[in-house]
């Protein structure tokens, strides 16, 4: 898979392999999102193809279940053909276009968005390198009804407005612009229903706003008019159970993207369904999301802000949409809490017996992010080839020595081919400061240290560059390379056996 | 493991029948290879856990608990990049220092909604002296507190009636105007800080 440049931002990846199997399943697959239209490829044979590996339907199952080792290599592999096949070409090329909307400036995640013109929403998260965490086409909470490209890219151009700069004025005026748009005609379907009850909806919430106000007597008068079936209809489409499961799937995620993007979706369930469904399924509905909400790890904390600033927007304390942001609040604060050193522990908790604490050379990696990362992809890859192909080597077995306590064990390596410029170091527990074992680390594949069986874990660090780099301790080699910029550094963390 | 929110909200039996079959797949089914920071790991594990076992229970899918007994989620194959971590750190520090910087009242509510075991001595010391307890009397409440209302009466020493359900909706309501206005003073302090 090749990168792409963007004229500011630099080079940027596709996907992370580790990422490509869910996201496939879970947006690629997704029929209702489309993507034979963007890629022209037969993308239900590739479901059922995968379908036919996993051994689940994709319908309503938007997460890949757990499975053993030999399914799950399987599976891997074919969802990484697919979305080296179709998916990532087709999420570049529409990243690739003049037209896409790109966010200025970063947000406090180091994350820029990006809104295709044909409705593709990216994250790209600017971390060394830039690539991309997530790419899916928005779509209304609703099952059942398919929507044609000028529907869903209607619907992605709000949302796209929403997730990147929506503060009070904005909303005012993009409420104002919705109820206009949809008071023009009567609706005749679900789907037209759907813009004018949302619009409404939101417009209920601002109607303190004079320009809301006024556009929202005439968007009432014509909700008023709308046939009673289609207006039951939409209530019917409404997707509560979709939408807790994608909450669910999300809550279980390792990045927030998701659960940014479920909550987006919630808020406008939530805001369409005040006019259009009960009290009783909205009622339903936040009790099940506040549930899953109180699990949202200490990693999101940001979603605090988010959450506050969307409650103040939208501040009606009755409202259901208060009570889903006030959730998130709660819970971004008590994850962040519950990551703070404990003052008083009368009795050590199970789990820290269990694991042991984070080990202390985490200040290298703190070191290593903190270097300005500019060099060439081709020396990226070096990088991730010869820390993959590092390994501990466990003994060939010996007459008469079961049961004896195990030694070290040799850890072997050998640089990928076409080496860079290089120097190799580890950190463990007796080497705090850094081994240098550049020497060993030739085609030869000899060993570079031995590990021992009672360290939690060692951390490697290849320096790498094209021009060479000078002999010095870790310390010293790391300075050099913050004041380089053709210098880049990866770092993997190696246990022993278990 | 278990957040606040989630002991105080999920049925209790939930959360044990979660924790006991998973203790029951880390011995029984090997981890994955290659996993990069085993406590985030395993955190993560357990709380995808939770979530199916409470999703199984509200039987809004079919999800398939035994099942998952047979693998892990895939580890990252990536890893947690360095910059995650240094930005995880700094939000950290951030996080420490604005909450030394609330007054002491809106820190105590704050950490006996979210984390009873963050108080520190000085903050039992102003309970105690609130309450006209011991300190030894105040930590003893707070351990022993089976829910919200219970801690709220640690904060708020008024005698109103605890078995009276309108005097406890009274009183509920009242910590959650005082947790929400000390939450937007945390917020607060937290953007000026950035």
């Amino acid at each position: 898979m090749s990168s792409w440049k963007h004229p500011t931002i630099g080079s940027i990846e596709p996907l992370p392999r580790g990422m490509r199997p869910a996201k496939v399943w879970k947006h690629f697959y997704d029929q209702s999102q489309h993507w034979e239209r963007l890629c022209g490829r037969d993308v239900a044979s590739m479901r059922r193809e995968a379908e036919a590996v996993v051994g689940i339907q994709r319908d309503h199952r938007e997460a890949l279940p757990l499975m053993d080792r030999k399914r799950w290599d399987r599976t891997r592999d074919l969802l990484g053909r697919h979305h080296d096949a179709a998916y990532a070409p087709a999420y570049q090329a529409e990243m690739a276009s003049p037209d896409a909307l790109w966010t200025r400036t970063q947000d406090a995640q180091h994350r820029h968005q990006v809104l295709t013109p044909n409705a593709v929403f990216a994250v790209v998260q600017v971390d060394g390198w830039n690539w991309v965490v997530t790419a899916f086409r928005p779509l209304p909470p609703i099952w059942g009804l398919d929507w044609d490209e000028v529907n869903i890219r209607r619907y992605a151009a709000d949302y796209f407005r929403k997730e990147t700069g929506m503060h009070g004025d904005n909303l005012v005026r993009i409420t104002a612009e919705n109820l206009q748009r949809a008071s023009t005609a009567v609706p005749r379907s679900a789907q037209d229903t759907w813009w004018l009850a949302s619009a409404v909806g939101y417009g209920r919430l601002l109607a303190h706003h004079s320009e809301v106000a006024n556009a929202l007597a005439a968007a009432e008068t014509v909700l008023g008019e709308a046939p009673a079936e289609v207006v039951a209809e939409l209530a019917r489409a409404l997707d509560w159970d979709g939408c807790l499961r994608h909450l669910a799937d999300a809550m279980k995620d390792s990045r927030p993207e998701e659960a940014e993007a479920v909550l987006a979706t919630a808020e406008e369930l939530l805001v369409a369904a005040s006019v259009v469904a009960t009290e009783t399924q909205t009622d339903a509905f936040c009790a099940e999301a506040e549930a899953l909400i109180a699990w949202l790890p200490a990693e999101w904390s940001h979603l605090l802000d988010r959450a506050a600033s969307r409650r103040e927007a939208l501040g009606s304390p009755d409202h259901p949409v208060y009570r889903l942001w006030s959730a998130v609040e709660d819970a971004a604060t008590g994850a962040a809490m519950r990551e703070l050193p404990p003052v008083t522990r009368p009795v050590a908790r199970l789990a820290d017996a269990m694991i042991a604490a984070r080990p202390p050379w985490r200040r290298w990696r703190a070191r290593v992010a903190q270097l300005a990362m500019g060099t060439s992809a081709a020396v990226v890859e070096w990088i991730r080839s010869s820390l993959d192909g590092i390994h501990v080597a466990r003994p060939a077995p010996v007459m008469g020595a079961a049961g004896n306590p195990p030694g070290s064990w040799d850890v072997l390596g050998r640089p990928a081919p076409e080496a860079p410029c290089f120097k190799l170091f580890v950190v463990d527990e007796a080497n705090p400061d850094g081994l240098e074992v550049t020497e060993h680390f030739d085609l030869a594949g000899d060993k570079l240290w031995r590990i021992d069986p009672g360290d939690e874990a060692a951390l490697i660090i290849l320096v790498a560059s094209l021009k060479p780099i000078r002999d010095g301790d870790l310390e010293s080699v790391l300075t050099e390379a913050g004041q380089r910029d053709d210098v880049f550094v990866g770092t993997r963390e190696l246990s022993p056996p278990r | 493991m278990v957040p606040v929110l989630a002991r105080r909200t999920w049925p209790g039996d939930v959360i044990e029948d979660a924790l006991r079959d998973f203790l029951a797949k880390v011995i029984k089914v090997p981890l994955p290879p290659k996993i990069d920071d085993l406590r985030r790991y395993l955190g993560r594990a357990f709380r995808n856990h939770c979530i199916d076992v409470h999703e199984a229970r509200s039987r809004r899918r079919e999800t398939l608990v035994d099942a998952a007994a047979g693998g892990w989620e895939p580890p990252s194959e990536d890893g947690v990049s360095p910059a995650t971590l240094v930005l995880e750190a700094e939000r950290g520090r951030h996080l420490r220092a604005a909450l030394q910087r609330l007054e002491i009242a809106d820190r105590i509510v704050l950490k006996l909604d979210h984390a009873p075991e963050l108080l520190d001595d000085d903050e039992v010391r102003w309970l105690a002296d609130r309450a006209g307890m011991e300190p030894a009397t105040i930590r003893q409440a707070v351990t022993s507190a089976e829910d919200v209302h219970d801690l709220t009466r640690v904060f708020d020493p008024e005698d109103d009636n605890p078995s009276d359900p309108q005097d406890r909706r009274k009183r509920m309501e009242r910590f959650r105007r005082r947790r929400a206005r000390a939450r937007d003073k945390l917020r607060a302090l937290l953007q000026e800080g950035e």
